[in-house]
């Protein structure tokens, strides 16, 4: 396109030559070329205005979700600590798993939350392996860092940490990692766990998705 | 906050992990205007490849928008693409598509698809600027203000930007006739 031709388009389309008016009408109607390149800018002008205006509706409507944040929260700390990489994705059978593991901690819950259960239950109470809970677990100065055995296991580990709220099975937190036996929370996330703690972990095979083992642990602040 | 994320700043992360839970929330807005949506299954498989590459382009990110604007455009190219292979991945969709055009709700999903498309070939700094006048409505002054160019340079850039597309719809055009 000339850079007359161009100059003429750029006045147009911002207004300064009224196109309906009398230079600009003839304007457009001396240079055919001139009048169907304004046409297309407007409409495309106009699908911008569209895209904009559908990306402020959508945003607009986005409310808080606690479930959205979590899982964001998970695929982001995956990518992390797999160093930025692309995160392994998981198993699509894996992902029916955490309502089973809800409900079955939710059973736990019962479980613990019984009198003579009230101060501790052992990881033996799980059929299966066990993962070793190193802390918190009892009474601990603080949640500063949650700290488990490896599971012995010839390929990659990923390992699955909720924290609840024991009154209510509230869950707190949940952290998934692979390959590594220690998580620190962040100061947000520790403020926001209450005086007593119930933590669960599972180790699970990365590459089939074979839950290797159970641990779970109670633990208090001074 | 996201450079400070970038660099590995726990607090930062987690920061930048909460703000991206818009992500789910905008495919799932998006997602619920496909016909038929993505399943659960597929639509997860989208948030985690949106996500992966939101953090791998976070360096690019300026801070002229907000951090949720910038992620939406992600999201629509992430889930026009995931949208596309499942329509590639079925003869027998494509033969329902013949037969019945496009599947379409209330409005098209794919409506600004080549719009946003050429967005993403232009250079950064010409696409911001196209962004901030339609998408964000600002002025040319105030994108000038934003971006610490004078009002003319964000002009001549944005019409350059606007044949840039026209061009690009000419090519697409030419090669589909």
């Amino acid at each position: 396109m000339s850079s007359d031709r161009e100059s003429t388009l750029e006045r147009l389309l911002s207004g300064e030559i009224d196109a309906r008016g009398p230079e600009g009408a003839a304007l457009l109607k001396a240079d055919p070329t001139l009048k169907e390149i304004y046409e297309r800018s407007l409409a495309l002008q106009s699908s911008l205005n569209g895209a904009g205006e559908e990306q402020r509706q959508t945003l607009q409507q986005l409310a808080s979700d606690p479930a959205a944040a979590r899982q964001s929260t998970r695929v982001l700390d995956r990518v992390w600590q797999g160093g930025g990489s692309d995160p392994p994705r998981v198993p699509r059978g894996l992902r029916l798993v955490p309502l089973a593991f809800a409900a079955a901690a939710a059973i736990l819950a019962i479980w613990i939350l019984l009198p003579e259960q009230a101060s501790e239950p052992s990881t033996s109470q799980w059929l299966g392996n066990v993962v070793e809970i190193i802390e918190p677990r009892g009474t601990v100065d603080d949640f500063g860092t949650f700290a488990w055995k490896p599971v012995a296991h010839q390929s990659a580990v990923q390992y699955e940490l909720h924290v609840f709220d024991p009154t209510t099975d509230r869950e707190i937190v949940s952290q998934v990692l692979v390959d590594q036996t220690a998580w620190t929370p962040t100061f947000g996330q520790t403020q926001s766990m209450g005086a007593t703690i119930r933590w669960s972990l599972r180790a699970v095979d990365l590459r089939t998705a074979e839950v290797l083992a159970h641990g779970s642990a109670v633990a208090t602040q001074r | 906050m996201a450079q400070r994320a970038i660099a590995g700043d726990p607090v930062a992360r987690r920061q930048f992990a909460q703000r991206m839970q818009c992500v789910p929330g905008i495919l799932a807005a998006r997602n619920s205007r496909l016909m038929p949506p993505l399943g659960r299954e597929e639509i997860d498989d989208v948030v985690q490849d949106t996500l992966v590459a939101i953090w791998n382009k976070l360096h690019a990110y300026a801070g002229q928008a907000t951090l949720e604007s910038w992620a939406y455009r992600f999201c629509v190219l992430e889930l026009m693409a995931a949208a596309r292979r499942r329509r590639r991945s079925s003869t027998e969709d494509q033969e329902t598509l013949l037969r019945e055009g496009p599947a379409i709700q209330d409005a098209n999903p794919f409506a600004y698809e080549d719009l946003h498309l050429a967005l993403e070939d232009l250079s950064a700094g010409t696409a911001e600027v196209l962004r901030m006048k339609h998408f964000d409505q600002l002025t040319f002054e105030e994108i000038g203000d934003a971006l610490g160019e004078s009002a003319n340079t964000i002009k001549s850039r944005y019409y350059r930007g606007l044949a840039q597309i026209r061009a690009s719809f000419d090519d697409t055009a030419g090669d589909a006739s």
